[in-house]
């Protein structure tokens, strides 16, 4: 009987409950069905490649077996005692080390003086930042091992001025040039956002109070700006630590650091010392993001390239100094640092001779026809728009699921974990990504596929896309989506014309920033693609490696303009809308004119 | 087009031309969150046309209640009609109503027609009718010329009438209005409001109105609710719950009192007999009062002064001495507040009448009937 006694009171309930329970079950369905192949995606291509070189590196012969698991940490052993390892890793830290201390000397008055800038003058030199920023890496490369190669301008200017042979390609000086000139945008902007979100009435009142404008910077400035210091300076140290380009183009065999001796370990097939050395990136940099995320409060690898000319206030004008002198002559050398490699291809495109040299000889446009007319480059071009666009619309869609899902939770700490793991893959060092999706998708059968590259590419240029759309979607107001529903709307309905139209201007950005993810992409392309046709950057990349033919420079060239064009389109396009929101004084929604 | 043919227009739902439509039955709704009732098992029958208001703190489960007519909550119990039909499991989008969000809610990417069109769309009506509905609508919330801006382009109170005119387009059963003046100044919110009540009259609709405002619950509603811990203490029209509040609470809640204690003597009927301190006095009966021990809440603007040992006006009782601590001229009335033996109590003077002055001492009148009785807590 007591059985009865307890079901009793609940039967009523129950009854009345049932359907909305059904109901609910019915929209998780929903959501699981939507989640799922987002989660595929990220354990196939994520999860399972990363597990995949911890496994490996944990055999000593660098091959898992199912069958007979064993766990043995000789791979580790040996590369904290085997001597030519050790100097691999020295030499990789060393180069961290001082690329890390180069960048921050070089950015932190460049983005002192530029924050102190009137406004006009800051976007300009912004601009002069960001399109190198945005410059693919493997074209300022090409141009830099021009600069640098014995027949280059430095070795030319030395031998001008007497000061005899220099040859920096092949040397660590080269390899720290380029490392710099690839880390210094990146401090640029996160410094200049944090200096220019310090309020000025503190240095008023510091003066006020009677302290000098040096002491004033030490005690009041600094400490205020110390954090994105820090924070900057652990984000380029993670990525000079596990750099793979630079070290492999300018290095040459000399200077190998961890990332290029993997990538030789990979290619003849050995897996287990590259595994535990990938492993031993991936702990390293995870260490540094903890030390980040101390010192900043939060990770915000959206903030980057969003760095907007604010312009100084009136409260604090600009005005001449010995610092403010001395930060202007530092930014006039990182803005040419950064410059002149991008201008540089220009000159290298139009000489007449089959080899390319500086100065051109003669002039012509005919390697320019030559892109567009042989199959050597449209082959590439093609096969990067296909896998930029297939990468956009991917990334668009995981990350409206991902985000739709995350806005609605109410936990802050769910939400919090769902964002760490859809961030983890940007943070993970790119050579760890590239030989574990690279050993996944050999035993799918997806190397040498599209749809392979694709996924790939996916996988770091989600989580970009994500942070966008999850910022533009929690900032929304919630209730436009109820009151559509109110209004008859079906949940599909109300989510594509009132949430996704609402935010459209943050989904053409996160579309825009996964195209252009994966264009640039150079590292996953270069081990996933195993077939005849590359992506352009590979090619481009593959000649770096074999010898430059005229064709690269004009290659080169017309990658610079297309980011040229769109930086600077951008940026009167926002100059525009600025004005006229500000002549109105409203703010208006994005810029939409059409009428139904 | 006119209100009668879109409402033909309206699929299945549609009614007879000038049949009233949008009766509400709520019948044991409840919902727990996390354990604790936000909605304590709630009956409430809202007749077709009529404007209904339910009015509480915040935390009452006002809203609550409403975002469960409206389909955007789930009860865990009970059964929700419309005009007859269970709508319990309906979503939200087959409900057929409209729904006034306290921050509007307006779609930020679409302009005021847009707006107000996008239910019609959904509708999939013709264009043409579109238009003309939307024009009808511009002209009914009053927003000639505006058509074209955007919600940002708006002020507060005319965002207040797009949202108004988007809920009301489709021509809805039920309209609701969750705190939909709650973000205006003070000026804007009675003129408003008097419009939100014209609209509601002129598109025949039935209102449910959730507001912790007293003033508007009184301006706008036919009957009210009002709301405490989840539940619906009392319902009836503004007059009723002010002249004949059901507990302390409603005294309380609604609109200035003056309390005092008193215990209940005798009933004969529709009033009762209270003795406060050394004073009899008659009241008007409450059902819901149980033991003897009640307190009586006479309204500030029933309090009438008179001078120590005159002896009782006709038509007035004696409550209590008290004496004057302070005046206030609030110009249409005048403020007196008194100390009554601890019980510090306010009247509301005509201006033109006697001015007191501080610490003369009076003996507090009220005419009988006007006491009404509510159970101690």
């Amino acid at each position: 009987m007591t059985a009865t006694d307890a079901t009793t009171p609940t039967t009523p309930l129950a009854i009345n409950a049932d359907p909305v329970v059904r109901r609910r079950i019915g929209a998780i369905t929903a959501r699981v069905a939507l989640l799922a192949p987002v989660v595929a995606i990220y354990l196939l291509f994520f999860v399972w490649p990363v597990f995949s070189v911890l496994l490996r590196s944990l055999s000593p012969d660098g091959r898992f077996d199912a069958a007979a698991p064993v766990i043995d940490l000789s791979n580790y052993q040996k590369i904290f005692v085997d001597d030519f390892l050790l100097r691999i890793e020295w030499r990789t830290v060393l180069l961290a080390v001082n690329s890390t201390l180069l960048t921050v000397l070089l950015a932190f008055p460049t983005a002192y003086f530029i924050s102190r800038l009137s406004k006009r003058t800051a976007a300009l030199l912004l601009l002069l930042i960001l399109v190198p920023f945005w410059v693919s890496i493997v074209v300022r490369l090409f141009a830099v091992t021009s600069i640098l190669s014995p027949n280059g301008i430095v070795n030319q200017l030395s031998l001008a001025l007497g000061l005899g042979e220099t040859s920096l390609l092949y040397t660590q000086a080269g390899t720290l040039v380029g490392t710099v000139m690839y880390l210094l945008p990146y401090m640029v902007l996160v410094l200049y956002a944090g200096m220019t979100s310090v309020d000025d009435n503190l240095v008023l009142a510091a003066r006020t109070m009677g302290a000098s404008s040096v002491r004033t910077f030490f005690t009041v400035y600094l400490p205020m700006v110390r954090g994105s210091i820090v924070s900057g300076a652990l984000l380029v140290f993670i990525l000079g630590l596990s750099f793979f380009l630079v070290p492999a183009i300018l290095g040459g065999p000399q200077e190998q650091t961890i990332s290029v001796y993997i990538q030789q370990q990979i290619d003849v097939y050995q897996w287990g010392i590259a595994s535990a050395m990938g492993i031993l990136l991936l702990i390293a940099t995870i260490i540094c993001y903890v030390g980040v995320v101390r010192v900043a409060g939060s990770f915000q690898p959206g903030g980057i390239g969003s760095a907007q000319a604010k312009g100084v206030s009136t409260s604090l004008p600009f005005r001449w100094s010995p610092w403010m002198a001395g930060s202007a002559v530092v930014s006039v050398v990182t803005i040419a640092f950064l410059v002149i490699p991008v201008l540089f291809v220009f000159p290298l495109a139009v000489g007449e001779t089959g080899t390319v040299v500086f100065p051109p000889r003669g002039f012509t446009l005919r390697w320019f026809g030559e892109v567009f007319t042989s199959q050597t480059w449209l082959g590439p071009i093609t096969q990067s728009l296909i896998v930029a666009l297939g990468t956009a619309v991917l990334s668009v869609g995981m990350a409206l699921v991902l985000a739709r899902i995350t806005s609605r939770m109410t936990s802050t700490t769910g939400k919090a974990v769902i964002g760490g793991l859809a961030f983890a893959p940007i943070v993970t060092p790119a050579i760890l990504l590239a030989i574990g999706i690279f050993d996944v998708e050999l035993r799918l059968g997806l190397t040498g596929t599209v749809i392979g590259l694709v996924f790939a590419h996916t996988i770091i240029a989600f989580p970009l896309s994500y942070a966008l759309i999850s910022a533009a979607m929690g900032s929304a107001d919630r209730g436009i989506e109820a009151a559509a529903w109110t209004l008859g709307a079906s949940r599909a309905r109300a989510f594509w014309t009132i949430v996704v139209r609402g935010i459209m201007p943050s989904v053409v950005g996160a579309f825009a920033i996964a195209f252009v993810t994966s264009w640039d992409e150079v590292v996953l392309a270069l081990f996933v693609q195993t077939g005849p046709t590359k992506t352009l950057p590979v090619t481009i990349y593959k000649y770096l490696e074999s010898g430059i033919v005229p064709t690269v420079p004009a290659v080169a060239s017309l990658l610079v303009l297309v980011v040229v064009l769109i930086v600077v389109v951008r940026s009167v396009l926002n100059r525009a809308t600025a004005d006229r929101a500000a002549r109105r004084g409203t703010v208006r929604p994005p810029a939409r004119q059409e009428k139904p | 087009m006119t209100l009668s043919t879109l409402r033909r227009a309206n699929g299945p739902h549609a009614a007879a031309v000038g049949e009233r439509r949008g009766e509400v039955v709520v019948s044991d709704i409840g919902l727990d969150y996390n354990g604790v009732p936000a909605l304590a098992d709630t009956d409430l029958h809202v007749h077709a046309g009529e404007f209904f208001t339910l009015l509480g703190p915040s935390g009452s489960g006002k809203t609550t209640l409403l975002r469960i007519i409206a389909g955007l909550l789930d009860p865990a119990r009970g059964t929700l009609h419309i005009d007859g039909t269970d709508v319990t499991r309906t979503p939200t989008q087959k409900r057929d109503i409209g729904f006034v969000f306290q921050n509007y809610a307006l779609f930020p990417h679409l302009t005021v027609a847009e707006n107000i069109e996008y239910g019609l769309k959904v509708r999939k009506l013709p264009a043409a009718k579109r238009a003309a509905r939307v024009a009808e609508m511009i002209e009914l919330v009053a927003l000639g010329g505006y058509a074209g801006r955007y919600p940002a382009q708006l002020s507060g109170g005319q965002q207040q009438r797009v949202a108004l005119g988007r809920a009301l387009a489709q021509n809805p059963r039920v309209l609701l209005l969750d705190e939909p003046l709650g973000a205006l100044d003070r000026g804007l919110r009675e003129e408003l409001g008097a419009e939100v009540r014209r609209i509601q009259q002129e598109s025949n609709t039935t209102a449910v109105y959730v507001t912790h405002d007293q003033e508007e619950a009184f301006i706008l509603s036919d009957r009210m609710g009002v709301m405490r811990d989840g539940r619906i203490v009392q319902l009836g029209t503004p007059e009723q719950l002010y002249r004949e509040p059901k507990d302390l609470f409603v005294a309380k809640f609604l609109g200035k009192t003056n309390l005092f204690p008193g215990r209940l003597t005798g009933r004969d009927g529709a009033s009762a007999l209270v003795r406060v301190g050394d004073h009899d006095l008659a009241a008007r009966a409450n059902p819901a009062i149980q033991g003897e021990d009640v307190v009586c809440s006479v309204r500030p603007e029933q309090l009438v002064l008179g001078a120590v040992g005159d002896p009782a006006q006709p038509g007035l009782e004696r409550l209590a001495a008290a004496t004057v601590t302070e005046v206030r001229f609030l110009g249409q009335r005048r403020s007196i507040h008194l100390d009554a033996d601890g019980i510090a109590c306010a009247a509301d003077l005509d201006p033109s009448a006697p001015v007191p002055v501080a610490g003369e001492h009076v003996s507090l009148l009220v005419r009988p009937g006007e006491v009404a009785l509510v159970a101690a807590e």
